[in-house]
């Protein structure tokens, strides 16, 4: 193999291979190593976003802003509401997405392409079309959703959701979840094929229900899948603010920590719990938050990984 | 499945399916309605099916918010930062799947990493700003290209399908390497190009976190920033809110009609490996 190896690296000049990789390498390196890499450098300074402003060292300044000297409920809020955000994104999305899967991947199931290409259509059409048809459904007093709570459910004064310190935030995680469960749907379904049908036919003969064939058949069999799709949602809904950003700008209770890096460094973003407006354009605090999320979505990841490893253990 | 609980699983799955159908469809379907009333009509009856088929909204909301321009530039960004991802991710993808150079390995690790890392959102600003492309178009595209991690890693393991006795067959033969690669490998790679080409295209067209972030002058916004600042100009009024959105839709829609399966494919394969 190493002899073999040898004599191929020989087919064609190093030169021109080299060469012919040059621009991507390059790119790459400058805008999305070196960025990713420096991230931590920047949280030691008070480095901001306005061009030629003098910028200097402030060592651990920015993280003892954040941990320390920021007034307590908003630390306190910024956390449970990253919390609130990953844990039910990630629960609800994955239990709809399998169960759809599951169903969707029923043999006798009419309409099954066209249920497929429609619970995946929103993530097609991406964060500025899917807040704009979410604002569309919770605007007041003609949104469906609030003709819904008047006329359906009764409620005389419905609240305007989007503009609640209590509903905002439910409504956005609404939308991401509504945005992004076809992805996780299309991912169980790769697993779900995979699973021979015999598997099911001798389930069937062994006298199993639906139900016990889903957990000894199914479960067991799509537990790659489940593990890939769990980490993509924690993953994902710590770091994306995309819907946050264009739902509510973070106003209304809904700045999670991602949303607060945003804010933090390029402008926008809600008042804090003290009635503060986030400042914009403070790109080495901003930075320093950065690194805490960066932080935070590591330890999750390593955690959420070894847990589903050794259920996986268990099973087998 | 068993008789005995087959039709209650049958009533299950149909009952399911037509409630998660309702709540996909119903949002689609109140918005691209309420883009055809008149805001007379939107007040009195919102949620009925329109009866004036208005298309005055599209032509109101297409000359307010300049909508041409921005699809110009959408396009103009998506054309260019695709194939110039795609090009530059298959020349190095190809070396490192077959080690034609010293050290592939370790650049493979490097694009893993990426996938992975930070997004380092706030030290590329800096580049951008101190480069001088802050609120241009070249700099933007410098973003948006970038070098995608997962296009790299995907093409990585699509040319390991790929027989290496072919290379040897052409070398032998003569046959120059960027002949090699424009005329046989990446021909041979089209259903991966397809798969990422679209993921890649999507991502950029829907792109909104950069677009605020680079863009500040109207003449250089993409689509998604210009129905953004289009519908907070026009928070109230509801039915133009809802023809920029289609506007916007339209083209995503259409694309999605045609290349499902490429889409599909892409994700599947994305996430098992991932």
């Amino acid at each position: 193999m190493k002899g073999a190896d040898a004599n191929r690296l020989r087919l064609f000049s190093h030169k021109i291979v080299f060469l012919s990789m040059l621009p991507g390498l390059l790119l790459y390196t400058v805008f999305r190593l070196i960025p990713s890499v420096t991230t931590g450098v920047l949280s030691f300074t008070d480095i901001s976003g306005i061009p030629g402003a003098a910028w200097k060292w402030v060592g651990l300044a920015n993280y003892k802003e954040f941990l320390v000297l920021q007034n307590i409920r908003d630390l306190i809020n910024t956390i449970k509401r990253t919390g609130i955000y990953a844990i039910s994104v990630t629960l609800i999305q994955n239990s709809l997405a399998l169960l759809a899967a599951v169903v969707l991947n029923s043999k006798f199931l009419k309409a099954r392409n066209f249920s497929r290409a429609v619970y995946f259509m929103p993530v097609i059409l991406g964060a500025a079309v899917v807040a704009t048809i979410w604002k569309l459904m919770f605007s007041t007093p003609t949104g469906p959703v609030f003709l819904f709570m008047q006329q359906v459910m009764g409620i005389e004064n419905p609240p305007a959701v989007l503009s609640s310190y209590s509903l905002a935030f439910p409504a956005v995680i609404g939308a991401q979840i509504w945005q992004n469960m076809g992805y996780s749907m299309v991912i169980f379904l790769a697993g779900l094929q995979g699973i021979p049908e015999e598997l099911y036919e001798s389930a069937d003969l062994d006298g199993a229900s639906v139900w016990q064939a889903f957990w000894r058949v199914t479960f067991p069999l799509i537990w790659h899948a489940l593990t890939v799709n769990t980490l993509l949602a924690i993953i994902g809904s710590l770091q994306s603010f995309e819907l946050i950003m264009t739902i509510t700008r973070g106003s209304f209770n809904t700045a999670t920590l991602g949303m607060r890096v945003f804010a933090t460094a390029f402008g926008g973003g809600g008042a804090s719990a003290t009635g503060a407006a986030i400042s914009g354009l403070r790109q080495g605090y901003a930075a320093a938050q950065g690194m805490l999320l960066f932080a935070v979505v590591l330890i999750v990841t390593i955690i959420s990984q070894s847990l589903m490893k050794k259920a996986e253990v268990e099973q087998s | 499945m068993s008789k005995a609980n087959g039709k209650g699983y049958m009533v299950f799955c149909y009952a399911f399916m037509a409630v998660l159908l309702f709540l996909y469809l119903f949002p689609l379907f109140f918005s691209f309605n309420t883009s055809l009333k008149t805001t007379q009509e939107y007040l009195l009856n919102p949620t009925g099916i329109t009866r004036s088929w208005s298309f005055d909204n599209y032509i109101t909301a297409w000359m307010r918010a300049k909508f041409g321009s921005y699809i110009l530039n959408s396009v103009l960004y998506t054309a260019v930062c695709t194939s110039a991802s795609l090009l530059m991710s298959l020349f190095v993808a190809f070396p490192i799947s077959r080690g034609y150079i010293p050290g592939s390995g370790f650049l493979f690790y490097l694009f893993i990493c990426g996938l992975f890392l930070p997004s380092g959102m706030i030290p590329l600003f800096q580049i951008i700003l101190r480069m001088g492309l802050y609120n241009t178009k070249i700099g933007y595209m410098l973003v948006m290209t970038g070098v995608n991690a997962t296009s790299v890693f995907f093409f990585t393991g699509y040319f390991k399908s790929i027989p290496r006795d072919m290379d040897e067959a052409a070398a032998i033969e003569g046959c120059g390497y960027a002949r090699y690669m424009t005329s046989i490998a990446i021909p041979l790679a089209k259903p991966a190009i397809a798969s990422m080409g679209v993921l890649t295209m999507i991502g950029i067209w829907n792109d909104i976190i950069s677009s605020t972030i680079y863009l500040t002058s109207e003449s250089n916004f993409n689509i998604t920033r210009g129905l953004t600042v289009f519908t907070g100009q026009y928070s109230s009024d509801w039915t133009l809110t809802a023809a920029g959105m289609v506007i916007v839709a339209a083209p995503l829609i259409l694309i999605y009609a045609f290349c499902q399966r490429y889409i599909v494919d892409g994700v599947m394969a994305g996430g098992l490996k991932g």
